[in-house]
């Protein structure tokens, strides 16, 4: 069972987090204030003229009779406010005694706190190298037990099993945002995937976990290291130069990861399960987004 | 430097195998981690150029521990000094044998100790048998008599052996010899080991042969036995044995023959184990001679008696007198059985008889009639004579307790009534039985061999772990090497503890 943060804390994070999200979204829009995309929702987004073809039930008589021409209400689509939480739950999150799947779980509860605090709708996805739990999108307390409860039992497959983040795209509508929480370990076409994921979303965050463990070996030792996900073996006797190109290995594919991120205006952040969940939540909500 | 065992030598081979077997192999600590990504030789030589991953650290040490080993079993050797060298050649029976050469292992042995020595330039040499002898001309004389246990610490031994027999093995490992001149390669050999013939019971002229054949060596071997000398020629027979199997064979031969040998067919490498020879003379019936004065009923159980000859010659071999006092021997004398007078018999029950110890013990005591009639002793000295039989107290059986013996009685054999009685000639016998020491009619003669004696088979492999390091020619450089050895493997099995210590806390940690 995964330990989920205390309520306190949750709500210490939902005032941040929806100062900061706010912020965030402004900054996103430029100058202008968030404004929703039309469509079916029931939330009023503006007036405009009737076009042929509007269904009368839109038009709003009393404003058309005061300005002497028919004009009808437009709403914005609900789907607009529709949040998916991407939990990693590769076998590679389960290592080093799962501090990143531990970090990751936390992160994704406090995340879907804040967001549903602030009136939107959460889903949540946990995937592997398929999507191997989905709960859907709700409001409110009764969703944010659900997911709480699904998260606090949910545990990494220990063994072979990949991550493949496009999995989730298939689930997700167009009008979604999404969060996703991994480690990006993965040896896959990651940088498509990401790619695919952000064009099947309106807003995309990403919170990759790193874990010093997974950068440390027992030095001077001839060890058979054998790859969690894929199950590839390696022969190596660890010394300093190893460490320090595995540091390097990693350095290497955060700032790939950043710049692939910038490029498709992703808000990323890297987190060190060191600092825990609330670290690295709070400085996810730090993170400048890229131009898209 | 020299080696002592350089065929161990070829254990450096395992250095290499060693290598592979850490590098190529990979017989690494399974250890999981969250991606290949992290550890890849990409990566590596992105971070630190080409530089190749490091070995295993433990490779080199497992590579010198077995390269010290192997080292330290050729036993390298370096000259000190050159010291007189005494060689010590082995004198059993086997060295005797002849190889494919046609040479004896003794002048085999003897010829290559002598190129060794001449090619080390040592002169001051002295050549003994390990019994302490000079050497003997022949290998026919060869005669294993007790080693020597104390050699001259002044002086380098050598030892020229086949190493056929353990007990030259043990002395060459307990006496400090420092170089060994091995020879030998046949190890086929059949053996006569005993030869054994006696009277037969149930027929006066004829003796029992029975003679004892060993394979000796490592295969079976098929001869064929024939016996000579035995008076009508004797058929010889075919034997088949399996190795280090033996086989006993039995003739019946005439008592008239002087020798008996026996031959094996056809002979084998160790010639001078394949005939036994027994000298049959010792069988004969023995000539007594008998008084005059004695009783025509003892001259009837004498006549009797298989393994006596009644005669009158004039060098008897065993001799009855009666009517004689008892008394000490002249030297010279032969066993005889004393009849003295007798004035004062008495007739004495069986019950009043008593045998003693010693008769017991030599198997004299016998059966006498319900009643006998016994004298006196008048003469008895109990430290020279011991009883063999009681009466009331007193000696009626005396013998003297040094050979050769005088049995004295004073049983009164002249009785007729006695004469009858059916033990009367068993009685006799008895009483020559104990003059002559042993009794008569299981008298038997043999020859043996020893049976290890006539093992061939060259053991190369002499332990030579006790020489004392002040009796070798050279400082023994193997002990260095091991003791070198033994630091690398506790350093070595330091390390994997340390390493298992290690992997332990970072299983736990992850």
């Amino acid at each position: 069972v995964n330990e989920l943060p205390a309520a306190a804390d949750l709500a210490a994070f939902g005032r941040l987090a929806r100062r900061l999200l706010v912020q965030a979204d402004s900054r996103r829009a430029g100058t202008r204030t968030v404004r929703g995309r039309r469509g079916a929702g029931l939330e009023f987004l503006e007036h405009r003229d009737y076009r042929a073809g509007d269904e009368l039930r839109h038009v709003d008589w009393r404003l058309s009779a005061r300005r002497s021409a028919l004009l009808v209400r437009e709403r914005q689509v609900d789907a607009g406010g529709d949040w998916w939480l991407c939990v990693d739950a590769s076998s590679s999150m389960a290592t080093g005694a799962g501090a990143k799947w531990r970090v990751a779980v936390q992160c994704a509860v406090a995340f879907g706190y804040s967001l549903l605090d602030l009136g939107s709708r959460v889903g949540l996805l946990v995937y592997a190298d398929d999507v191997v739990m989905q709960l859907p999108c709700g409001r409110g307390h009764t969703q944010f037990a659900r997911l709480a409860r699904a998260l606090r039992e949910w545990q990494p497959v220990q063994r072979r099993a990949g991550s493949r983040l496009a999995s989730c795209a298939a689930q997700l509508s167009t009008q979604a945002s999404a969060i996703a929480f991994s480690d990006f370990l993965t040896m896959g076409p990651w940088q498509r995937e990401l790619a695919q994921l952000r064009a099947q979303t309106q807003t995309l965050r990403a919170l990759a976990f790193c874990d010093a463990a997974d950068r440390r070996l027992p030095l001077h030792q001839h060890l058979s290291l054998m790859d969690i996900e894929t199950g590839q073996q390696r022969d190596l006797v660890p010394g300093a130069a190893q460490l320090e190109a595995a540091a390097h290995a990693w350095s290497t594919r955060v700032r790939e990861l950043q710049r692939c991120c910038a490029r498709e205006s992703i808000r990323f952040s890297v987190g060190d399960v060191a600092a825990g969940w609330r670290g690295a939540a709070v400085q996810h909500l730090r993170v400048q987004a890229g131009p898209r | 430097m020299s080696w002592s065992q350089p065929v161990w030598l070829l254990g450096l081979l395992l250095v290499p195998i060693i290598w592979w077997l850490h590098r190529a192999r990979g017989h690494g600590v399974p250890w999981s981690v969250a991606s290949l990504l992290l550890w890849s030789e990409s990566a590596q030589q992105g971070s630190v150029g080409t530089r190749r991953a490091a070995a295993d650290p433990a490779w080199w040490r497992r590579a010198a521990i077995a390269a010290l080993l192997v080292t330290a079993l050729a036993a390298p050797r370096v000259q000190l000094e050159r010291r007189p060298v005494t060689v010590w050649v082995d004198d059993g029976l086997s060295m005797a044998t002849i190889e494919s050469d046609g040479a004896s292992r003794w002048q085999s042995g003897l010829a290559r100790a002598q190129e060794t020595l001449a090619a080390r330039s040592l002169v001051q040499t002295e050549w003994r048998t390990i019994s302490g002898q000079s050497l003997p001309a022949s290998p026919q004389d060869l005669r294993r008599l007790t080693p020597v246990t104390v050699l001259d610490a002044s002086r380098e031994h050598w030892l020229v052996t086949d190493g056929a027999d353990p007990r030259v093995r043990a002395w060459a490992a307990a006496n400090g010899i420092a170089r060994i001149v091995p020879v030998g390669t046949v190890t086929e050999n059949v053996a006569i080991v005993a030869l054994a013939a006696r009277p037969a019971l149930d027929s006066p002229g004829v003796l029992d042969v029975e003679v004892e054949i060993v394979n000796s060596g490592l295969r079976a071997a098929q001869r064929t036995v024939a016996l000579a000398g035995a008076g009508p020629a004797q058929v010889p027979r075919a034997l088949q044995l399996a190795p280090l199997a033996d086989a006993r064979l039995r003739w019946r031969v005439s008592r008239a023959a002087g020798a008996i040998r026996v031959v094996l067919q056809p002979g084998d490498a160790l010639a001078a184990d394949d005939s036994l020879t027994l000298t049959a003379q010792q069988l004969q019936p023995l000539d007594v001679q008998l008084d005059a004065s004695c009783p025509s009923g003892l001259r009837r159980a004498l006549a009797a008696h298989d393994e006596l000859h009644l005669q009158s010659g004039a060098v008897p071999q065993l001799r009855i007198d009666c009517a004689n006092r008892p008394g000490p021997q002249s030297p010279g004398a032969v066993p005889r059985l004393l009849l003295p007078a007798i004035d004062d018999a008495r007739t004495v029950g069986a019950a009043a008889l008593l045998w003693s110890r010693d008769a017991v013990t030599e198997n004299l005591a016998i059966p006498l009639p319900a009643t006998l009639r016994i004298g006196t002793a008048r003469e008895f000295d109990s430290a020279r004579d011991q009883v063999l039989l009681w009466t009331d107290g007193r000696p009626a059986i005396t013998r003297t307790r040094v050979a050769p013996y005088t049995v004295s009685t004073w049983i009164d054999l002249e009785q007729p009534a006695l004469q009858r009685e059916p033990e009367y000639p068993v009685l006799v016998a008895a009483l020559l039985d104990a003059a002559w020491g042993r009794p008569l009619l299981r008298r038997f003669e043999q020859v043996t061999r020893e049976p290890a004696l006539t093992r061939i088979v060259p053991e190369r492999r002499i332990a030579l772990a006790s020489v004392p390091r002040a009796a070798r020619a050279g400082r023994d450089d193997s002990e260095p090497l091991l003791w070198l050895a033994l630091l690398l493997m506790m350093w070595d099995l330091a390390a994997s503890l340390r390493q298992f210590i290690a992997l332990r806390r970072e299983q736990v940690a992850r």
